[in-house]
Formats: C-alpha cells, structure tokens, sequence
C-alpha cells in the first residue's frame, strides 16, 4: 500500500525529468496501473503482437491494441519489434486471420486512444510515442 | 445453395446468437464485432483448339476464350469475429461469388472457437478444412503469390468444407519455431465438375454438357493437419479420409483420402511453395470414373526485387496409386508476377503453358483441358486484382 502511494509520485518526477531529454522517435509500451504484467520483455511483446499468444506465464491475460495503418510510429515499432514491414505484416496476417488461426490486433486512432483504452482496461498493453507519456498509464518499456 | 442455407442456419444462429451475447457484455478489452474481408477480381484468357478447330476451354471453365472478369474467380469475402466470452470466439464468413453463382452472398463458414488456453482450441462448426497446405486460405488471393493456385495440385480437391469439429493445438518457441497440430472431423455437401473426359466416355445418352457439376457428399471425414517451422521454412502434413455418397454416379458409402506433404520458403527476398499431394480412392469402376486416383505436385520460385515478385512454377498432375483410364495427366510451366500496388493490394499476371498428355498411351491427351488439343501445348492467361481490407 504505501509502496504504491510512494511509487506513483515519484514516477511521475521521474518521468518529469527525464521526458524532456526523450526524443520523439522513442516508442514507449505502456500498460494499465493496475496491471499483472511486470517483466514483460520486448521478445514476449512480439509474440503477442503476433498473435500468438494471449497470457503469459503467470496467466495474466494481455491484449494487444495497435495504431493506424501508414501511421509513422507503427511503422516503426513493427520494422524494430517484429522485424516485418507493413506488406509483410499484411501478408501474414492475410494466412492467420482469415483461418481464425490467430486474431491481430485491435487497431486504434492515436496516442491518446490508446492510453485511454489502456488505462481503461487491465489486461491491454499498447505502444505510443516518448513524448505522449503520462500517468495515466503505466510505463513497462521503452526503446529508442 | 439452398442445400447451404438450410443446412448452416443452425451453425448460423449459434454463432450470431453467441455474437449478439457478446455486445451485452460490459466493457473488457473487446472490440464488439469486428469486420474484416477480401476481395480478388480476377480475369483468364485460353484460345486452344482441337484438331477439327474447336475452341477447348481450360479448367472446367477456368479459361476459355472469352476475356471474363465475372468468372467464378472473382469473389468476395467478409468475415465477423467476435469474442463473446475471454475463452469464445465465433466467426461468420459471408461470401458472394461470380460465375454461376451470380454474386449471392451466402453464408460460407460459421463457427465457434473454445479457447482451452492458448495453445488448445476446440471449433465447431462450419468451416475450410486444412485438405491441402493453402486449402484454409485459397479464397485470400492476396496470402500467395500465384493468380490461382496450381491448378494441377487444388483441382483434385473438390471439398469445399468441413460441417464438425476441430481441435487445434499450437505452439510457437521463444525462437520463433511454430507447431500445429490440427485433428478434425465431420461431414459435408459439395459439388465437383464433372472431368471432361469422362463426359466423353458417358455410358448413357445424353451425356452431361462440359462444365456440369454433379452434387456429392462427405461423411466420416477425419483428417489431421501438422506444421512445423518458422516464417522463413515451413514444413506441411496433412492426411484426411472419408466416405463419398455420389447418386449422380451410383455411389454409396465410398472412401477417398486426400494426403499431402508442402514447404513454404519466405527467407529474404527468395520465395518458394513447394507441394505434393496423393488422390486415393476406392477401386471400384464408379468411383475410378467419378474421382480417380490422382497424384499432382508443383514448385514454384520467385524473387522479390522491391514490390515486385516474378515467379515460375513447374507443376504436374499423374496417375496415383492405381491407374485409371480416365486419369488425366499433364504438366505445366507457368511465369507470373506479383506487384504489390499497395499496403494490403496487389495485382498479378501469369501465363501458363500447359502440355496434357494420355495416362496410359491409349488415352486421347486431355490434361485439364475440354478435350485434346490440335497442337502439343496450350496456353493460359490470367490476371487479378487481390485486397484485404
């Protein structure tokens, strides 16, 4: 309890401090506060993004959301975390989801929708650029 | 269809009843219903004539020697999916085909996923069986690179769906190896052409005009569908095998199998689709007319230079296991290209030069063909416009 009074502030200093110095291309993964998906790693990332799956190991469900098609920014996180332009990305999707294979993920419209689904669901995580970090949400990784 | 309708309202109303349960749900991360689809206009030419000057068509009607984009390759797909529950998803296809079935949109799979967790799944329903290695995608031209998939390996498979259940196991390594393993079951109702020389040959007067369809169904499917690989290789078995009923041919309780193995290469800028597939059917005379054994295999290689991707397929089809008669037998070369206009569409070419030839020596030379060719050789063309949206 008073961890978690504590740990908020000072996350918010911290970030604060540190988002000035954040250039805009950072790709920050966020997840809601009250979340069960500490420790998540970028590898892990990218099997959800994937499809793949859908809990982790300790069985906490996590729901992937993505930004819009052309955007820069998923651009960026599907060429640096999957490796895979957006032709290739279509092209893998067009196999897993016409078969019910696998489901890709829900797409929203920007920064802002995606921290508000974020934060208003517990098992979502979601990409948005360094500059658009606040906290509402909770910071799990961030890459240049 | 109306053998469709009736027969999928019931796996039609599970799954929208399940859909309708969904959007009563309170907020959780779920997106409601969720449409998503596919769309190929696709276009062929074949002027080849027979010795006395007749136009032959090509693939039942793939090609003939009119340029028709309203042929049965031009089609439509939506798809709604919705998660109804943490462990259900269901899923509804509509799909409205040109051709002879004139763009009615009809109800083409339905079901209902049970998510044990995420490796194990449990379908039931509606759905496209896995019969050969791109038989679940085949109506997704955008997911291959060919205008139509060999014609020699996916004409041999009539079956256009599995009605039952399925069970899925899948899993995927830190490494990126994937595994699946899919076991299904069940029964349907298809149609399947009639070949052309078996028309030749009808036993009765007045025999069936060429592209006529005789209706047939499958009971006591069971199959199984595993795959090992990566993205860049991928590896593919598949067996499945079932009891026919074709009245057309004066066929009960009948066993056919369809086994298969496939590779899939995506490494860098070199693609390859590699398969084999083995048509075994009952020994009897009706069933060695209706659906002989047949075995057929293909390779294709391409090379992408930017967003454009030539390509050259080697395909055959020949006898299986036991020879028929009325077998047919052919191979092909086929160069074609891809380009991908844009994120989500790309247009193909590709021309196909296919050499029938007689199962036995006796045999006049179909291949796939209406009737044997006036030269040794034939050709195709094809052209498609394929979407994802």
């Amino acid at each position: 309890m008073i961890r978690s009074i504590l740990l908020r502030p000072l996350i918010a200093l911290l970030l604060a401090l540190v988002l000035p110095a954040l250039a805009q291309a950072e790709i920050a993964f966020i997840a809601n506060p009250d979340n069960k998906l500490h420790g998540v790693d970028l590898e892990t990332i990218a099997r959800v993004y994937r499809g793949e799956i859908r809990h982790l190991p300790n069985g906490a469900r996590i729901t992937p959301v993505d930004q819009p098609k052309g955007s820069p920014i998923r651009k960026r996180f599907y060429q640096k975390v999957l490796g895979m332009s957006e032709k290739e990305l279509s092209r893998y999707w067009s196999k897993y989801r016409f078969t019910g294979k696998r489901k890709p993920p829900m797409i929203l419209n920007s920064d802002a929708e995606v921290k508000r689904w974020v934060a208003n669901h517990p098992d979502a995580i979601g990409y948005i650029s360094g500059e658009s970090l606040d906290d509402s949400v909770e910071l799990l990784q961030i890459i240049p | 269809m109306n053998h469709r309708h009736t027969r999928f309202t019931r796996t039609l109303l599970v799954a929208g009843s399940a859909m309708l349960l969904g959007l009563t749900q309170p907020a959780q991360a779920f997106e409601g219903i969720v449409m998503s689809g596919y769309l190929t206009v696709k276009g062929t030419y074949g002027a080849n004539d027979d010795a006395s000057g007749q136009q032959q068509d090509y693939g039942n009607g793939y090609a003939t020697d009119n340029i028709d984009f309203n042929s049965h390759g031009t089609h439509v797909g939506m798809q709604f999916d919705a998660a109804v529950s943490e462990k259900i998803d269901t899923t509804v296809i509509l799909q409205a085909h040109g051709g002879h079935d004139n763009f009615s949109l009809d109800v083409e799979w339905a079901y209902v996923d049970y998510n044990f967790d995420d490796r194990n799944k449990l379908r039931f329903g509606r759905y496209k069986g896995p019969f050969y290695m791109i038989s679940e995608y085949q109506e997704v031209g955008y997911a291959y690179p060919w205008v139509s998939p060999p014609l020699e390996v996916y004409g041999t498979n009539p079956i256009a769906a599995v009605n039952g259940l399925s069970y899925v196991f899948q899993t995927s390594t830190q490494g990126g190896m994937d595994f699946l393993l899919e076991i299904y079951g069940g029964n349907g109702r298809h149609e399947a052409f009639i070949q052309p020389n078996v028309i030749d040959n009808w036993p009765t007067s007045p025999a069936p005009a060429k592209g006529s369809m005789a209706e047939f169904a499958t009971k006591n499917m069971v199959g199984f569908n595993t795959t090992l690989g990566t993205d860049a290789v991928k590896f593919r078995f598949g067996y499945m095998s079932t009891k026919v009923d074709a009245p057309d041919f004066g066929m009960n309780n009948v066993s056919g199998s369809f086994g298969g193995l496939g590779l899939i290469v995506d490494w860098r800028n070199f693609l390859s689709y590699i398969e084999y597939v083995d048509r075994d059917t009952e020994d009897s005379p009706e069933m060695q007319m209706a659906f002989p054994d047949q075995r057929a295999g293909y390779a294709t290689v391409g090379y992408r230079i930017g967003d454009f991707l030539p390509y050259l397929t080697y395909a055959r089809l020949d006898r299986g296991k036991t020879l028929s008669t009325m077998a047919l037998k052919q191979w092909s070369i086929t160069l074609g290209a891809r380009y991908e206009v844009a994120d989500g569409a790309a247009l193909k070419f590709e021309a196909t030069r296919a050499t029938p030839e007689s199962i036995d020596g006796s045999q006049p030379k179909y291949g796939l063909f209406d009737g044997p060719l006036a030269s040794s050789s034939g050709t195709v063309l094809a052209a498609s416009f394929d979407l994802i949206f």
